[in-house]
């Protein structure tokens, strides 16, 4: 516990005040707006009681009926104002609440996406999501209405305090005291309870993850007849998030019941103050009197638990902040450098290359090869030989230990992430489709793609037969599970043409087609390796016939290399072996 | 099955909690109906306006008793309430979980587990927070009920005053009822769109992040967030404004009062202890008022997320979420049943016949598909991109509807593929397979007994042994999501394995050689072959596939193009020889 605390406190005042800075200055007006009716609220509230006290005093003397009247007449007024007051404070703090937490959201959507695959590989997306979500909402309040809030209940509390001193400094001093002593045990309790708070959210962040997760597989689940396994680990991670939710709503409850005992305590006080005041003198501290501080003191609940409220939310928001600043600090591994690759077909170098993901289980040693600019290299050797790692590699998803990688003569630590990749075009085993138009699908959101551009990179892909069929052209939404994994495939290919790269990465390009839409992918990545350097992980002997240079891997190392010409015209070499097993498989 | 209904099946759920905060809840909604006559008394004590039978310091203990006591029973309501909470919220989580893993197309749930994830959440919390509006409202009501009639013995007019605000907010709820439905469902599509976006978007960095689109990609999910912030908007004032309406009526019948008390105040009549009396309780009674609206409101969200739920397990009424059934929160789950033993009549022959099964917005499909399987043959489909194999089969395992067809296991018809079609009876590897973010040991054997050598033995079968070794922690590597720490091809023999360690009469690949290589999969069908004469239908265009089956289905645009062995359908079928030709011509 002592050192949990010890990291909440780290977040300090300053911090706040320059996280709250930063996120409001865009929105200056609109909290100009929520201020001025947050303050107005806080004097209607202090207003009402001053006008019932001169109701109950005036009638009590048999004043004047207009004042009476016009005392009511006020005090219809002032109801609708603190009505204007409440829903102008609770719209503006909203909007201004949204319009931060989305920045935010955005923000941490984009940094999410630019770490590395390292990061990716531990975090689910459901989990993400909530973190990226649900841990902004918390901050939605403190974003927004807290400084209003707070100085707000600040002002109603100060206001309280001093019309009260104005009656009687005893009764002034007495509920200052009060005051004093409850933000104390407010305080107090603070520190206990947000790792509570986090650890419910952490709780419900695993269990919609688990969730999430398995909603994915369901398909897996059920024809493997694990549905009896799944149900099983859900009632444990429910299990689990309900002790947290327990123990969150356990302290929840004791920090409410802290705080209402000692109001039923400070109200006894001025209570029992105003009777000896009045007993004294009736006429100095007058019935009204009496009426107006119990009403006060009733007042003062409000700033209080506003106080309380915004505290507690506070406590919420740090964690969600801790959160949300552990996943900023979080630094891709991945750091790209300022140059940008050369243009052209690139040349590929890879100099004593060794690599591993996890500690002792290298899966590259020290490679070394070089591609020319313009040449095809097929990559061939069993699965887990180190293939794709090779290429993923090469776009930096992971960076070698030792060795270096130059694209285009330029060590690629040099170059700048997103240069690099623009300069390489990969299509991965997994083609991920959105829910979004086809336009969208292709271009990946950049509005800055035409539809001419894309519509030629179909045309190159021939699938302008499919795109004639679209209902509405490239506007045409594609649904979920409404493309086959074949035509996910191509558009995949569409994407890499579209970005009219300098070296043309294939993962196993023609998995999961058949041999007739193969044909046609090939003729298209013929195409597309027109003036490229490509590199081609294939098991198709139609692709590896056509590169001009084969590598096999095998265990992470090069086990042959060189022209494809020359290997294959030479019987000894494990690829003329190769195409002797597959030729053999191909000719029942 | 009406809103009302559901919600009273829950109530019934846990009956004893749920009563139990009420009665609490209740008790605590009574105190202000005492405080108030306290209050009185005291006013009227100092004002010695009549015997209240108690000094003013009696009164001021009585007070702090009184308050003292309420928070005890307001903790005593926040414990309690909490437990049934969660109780219902499990309870309804559990059953939409049950029945989503028994849908019929449980494709569509698949491809938005991001959304539907949401409904566990969201949808869920709107139920529950209808419920809650109950709990609420009995104490307020006899509270209410308590205050007017104390309130009319001092003076009936002013008190039906009072009792109008109320009346009036009912009136307005009522009338903007068929709003909140509509600002509620925007409010919600809006949300689901960005939180799916989301989803989409963490699912695809690596794609995103390849093609340098993550600040498109971000681009695009700012916009969503603004719309989503609109529609809260909107929908938070509407339900805010009606909410306020009546507070801001309590404090204008507090100025009413003061206008009619005026005169007779100023005569003495009417004493400053009624005054504190009706000021006090004319507030609470509005609020009280209020709350049959809130219930109402609450009721009208309600339904909208039963609806939606409704959508998502396919079922015409929210009954199946509402039926009772453990969810072990005090206790842990029983073990997991051990798995059927083998079929006690094994398979000889497994048809298909006429079967059917269309999307409704796509033209890929298949139709009246025939097609038998003999006991220990191989059977391969094949065909091009959109010929309908993987519908095929997921049609004959259940995770698609059938529009027409049958299926016939030993001539006997297959009821329901959905629970038939699993182990002991089949396995089956999908095209692309899901692992989850557990061990590789538990990928495999999804909740099966450990069995140390069943595990090494499918690996095995799975061509996967020599991955093991090179793997972080062997068997018990987590995999990551989705298995992102396994290559491609390691997924795909993760998930052979998985359907070897699991006995059964009949294995369907879909595609599964198409991430291995020749030598990989060359060993993968000797092994299979060798240990045992298993029944196999594989969907491939692979020719070591092709090569070996007893039979071969020829699919084209969702029909059965051509059946029979390869050489016969090398010389009969133009489509088969042009998908054979397609490997090699170059």
């Amino acid at each position: 516990m002592e050192d949990a605390d010890k990291v909440y406190r780290r977040v300090t005042a300053r911090a706040y005040l320059a996280f709250l800075l930063h996120y409001l200055r865009p929105h200056g007006r609109r909290v100009a707006w929520l201020s001025l009716f947050v303050f107005g609220y806080a004097g209607v509230r202090l207003t009402g009681p001053q006008i019932l006290r001169f109701f109950i005093d005036t009638a009590r003397e048999g004043g004047d009926l207009d004042s009476l009247m016009g005392a009511a007449a006020l005090f219809v007024a002032v109801a609708l104002g603190r009505q204007i007051c409440f829903l102008g404070g609770s719209y503006f703090s909203q909007d201004v609440g949204w319009r931060t937490t989305n920045r935010m959201r955005g923000e941490l959507a984009e940094h999410c996406l630019r770490l590395d695959m390292g990061f990716h590989g531990q975090h689910t997306p459901g989990e993400l999501v909530e973190r990226v979500d649900g841990d902004t909402a918390t901050l939605a309040n403190f974003l927004s209405a807290f400084a209003a809030r707070v100085t707000s209940g600040l002002l109603l509390l100060l206001g309280v305090l001093v019309l009260v001193w104005r009656e009687d400094w005893l009764l002034g001093a007495a509920m200052t005291l009060f005051s004093v002593i409850a933000f104390l045990i407010i305080n107090l309790t603070r520190s206990i309870a947000v790792p509570i708070y986090a650890a419910e959210r952490e709780g419900f962040s695993r269990l919609y993850g688990y969730i999430e997760e398995r909603l994915g597989g369901i398909e897996d689940v059920r024809t493997n007849g694990a549905v009896a396994f799944v149900l099983d680990r859900f009632f444990k991670v429910n299990r689990d998030a309900y002790g947290r939710v327990l123990r969150s709503e356990m302290m929840g409850a004791i920090l409410r019941s802290i705080t209402m005992i000692l109001f039923a305590l400070g109200h006894a006080m001025t209570m029992g103050i105003s009777l000896l005041l009045y007993n004294q003198n009736p006429d100095v501290f007058t019935i009204g009197t009496v009426y107006l501080v119990f009403e006060y003191m009733t007042l003062l609940r409000m700033p209080l638990f506003m106080i309380t409220e915004q505290i507690n939310d506070l406590q919420k928001a740090t964690a969600g902040l801790k959160r949300i600043e552990e996943l900023h600090r979080i630094k891709s591994r991945i750091e790209g450098g300022d140059t940008d690759p050369a243009a052209g077909p690139l040349q590929i170098d890879f100099d004593r290359i060794s690599f591993e993901y996890a500690d002792d289980n290298p899966v590259l040693r020290d490679v070394s090869f070089r591609l020319d600019p313009g040449r095809t290299l097929g990559l061939l050797g069993r699965t887990g030989s180190g293939k794709s790692t090779l290429t993923r590699l090469l776009f930096r998803l992971y960076d070698v230990q030792d060795g270096e990688i130059r694209l285009g003569g330029s060590p690629i630590r040099d170059l700048s992430l997103d240069g690099l990749r623009q300069r390489v075009g990969m299509v991965t085993q997994d083609v991920q489709i959105f829910r979004a138009t086809v336009r969208e699908n292709l271009a990946l959101f950049d509005d800055s793609v035409d539809d001419d551009t894309i519509l030629h990179a179909l045309g190159s892909l021939e699938l302008m037969d499919w795109f004639r069929d679209l209902p509405q052209g490239l506007d045409t939404q594609i649904t979920a599970g409404g493309l086959s994994a074949g035509e996910s495939q191509l558009l995949a290919f569409a994407r890499v043409f579209l970005k009219d790269p300098g070296l043309v990465i294939l993962d196993e390009p023609s998995s999961r087609l058949d041999p007739a839409t193969e044909r046609r992918i090939d003729r298209a990545v013929h195409g597309l390796l027109q003036g490229r350097t490509g590199l081609i992980i294939a098991h198709h002997l139609a692709t590896v016939q056509r590169v001009d240079d084969i590598m096999i891997l095998d265990d992470g190392r090069v086990l042959e290399h060189g022209e494809r010409r020359l290997l294959s015209q030479d019987p000894a070499s494990r690829f003329s072996q190769l195409l002797a097993v597959g030729l053999e498989d191909h000719t029942a | 099955m009406t809103t009302g209904r559901t919600a009273w099946r829950l109530v019934r759920y846990r009956t004893g909690l749920f009563f139990g905060t009420i009665l609490f809840r209740g008790i605590d909604d009574l105190a202000p109906f005492a405080v108030g006559l306290i209050m009185k008394a005291f006013f009227d004590v100092l004002t010695e306006n009549g015997d209240a039978g108690f000094t003013a310091w009696t009164l001021v203990a009585l007070f702090v008793v009184l308050e003292v006591s309420d928070r005890g029973v307001l903790f005593l309501a926040a414990i309690i309430g909490a437990r049934w909470r969660f109780s219902v919220y499990s309870l309804l989580r559990t059953n939409l979980l049950k029945s989503i893993l028994a849908l019929r197309n449980p494709g569509k749930v698949a491809n938005l587990s991001g959304e539907t994830t949401n409904r566990f959440r969201d949808d869920a919390e709107a139920v529950v927070s209808y419920l809650e509006q109950y709990i609420h409202l009995w104490g307020n009501l006899i509270f209410a009920g308590l205050a007017v009639t104390w309130l009319a013995r001092i003076d009936v007019t002013i008190t039906i005053i009072t009792a109008i605000p109320a009346i009036l907010i009912i009136t307005i709820v009522d009338i903007a009822r068929k709003h909140i439905v509509r600002f509620r469902a925007a409010q919600r599509t809006a949300t689901e769109q960005s939180t799916n976006f989301a989803n989409e978007m963490f699912q695809s960095v690596l794609a995103l992040q390849v093609a340098v689109a993550e600040g498109a990609a971000v681009e695009r999910y700012r916009r969503l967030n603004d719309a989503r912030r609109k529609s809260t908007l909107i929908d938070n004032l509407f339900n805010q404004v009606l909410g306020s309406v009546n507070v801001n009526i309590g404090q204008l019948a507090t100025g009413a009062i003061l206008i009619m008390v005026a005169e007779r105040m100023r005569s003495g009549d009417f004493s400053v202890g009624d005054f504190v009396l009706f000021t006090t309780y004319v507030p609470e009674i509005a609020r009280s008022g209020s709350l049959i609206g809130r219930v109402m409101a609450y009721h009208r969200r309600a339904e909208v997320s039963l609806g939606r739920l409704s959508q998502t397990i396919e079922s015409q009424s929210p009954a199946p979420l509402v039926e009772p059934g453990p969810v072990y929160l005090r206790q842990a789950p029983p073990q997991i049943p051990p798995p059927p033993p083998a079929a006690a009549h094994p398979l000889e022959r497994l048809e298909v016949e006429g079967l059917t099964c269309t999307y409704p917005d796509s033209p890929n499909g298949v139709h009246d598909i025939d097609l038998s399987l003999d006991s220990g043959s191989f059977t391969v489909v094949t065909g091009r991109i959109g010929s309908g194999k993987t519908t095929l089969v997921r049609a004959l395992l259940g995770v698609l509807p059938l529009d027409r067809g049958r299926i016939l296991w030993n001539d006997e018809l297959v009821e329901d593929p959905r629970t038939f079609l699993v182990p002991p009876r089949s396995a089956y590897t999908p095209q692309v397979p899901r692992l989850f973010s557990e061990s590789l040991r538990d990928n495999i054997l999804l909740g099966l007994p450990e069995d140390e050598e069943a595990v090494v033995e499918a690996v095995k079968m799975g061509v996967m042994e020599s991955d093991i070794p090179t793997l972080e922690k062997g068997l018990d590597t987590i995999v990551g999501p989705r298995g992102v720490k396994l290559s491609g091809g390691q997924i795909q023999r993760a998930a052979a394995a998985r359907m070897f360690v699991r006995e059964a009469q009949i294995y369907v690949f879909d595609d599964l050689s198409s991430a291995l290589d020749v030598d990989t999969e060359r060993l993968l069908w000797d092994r299979l072959f060798a240990t045992r004469n298993q029944t196999c239908l594989v969907v491939s265009h692979r020719r070591p596939a092709l090569q070996r089956a007893d039979r071969i289905v020829v699919l084209k645009d969702g029909r059965v193009e051509a059946v029979g062995t390869l050489t016969d359908l090398l010389e009969t079928s133009q489509e088969m020889q042009r998908l054979w030709r397609g490997e090699v011509e170059e």
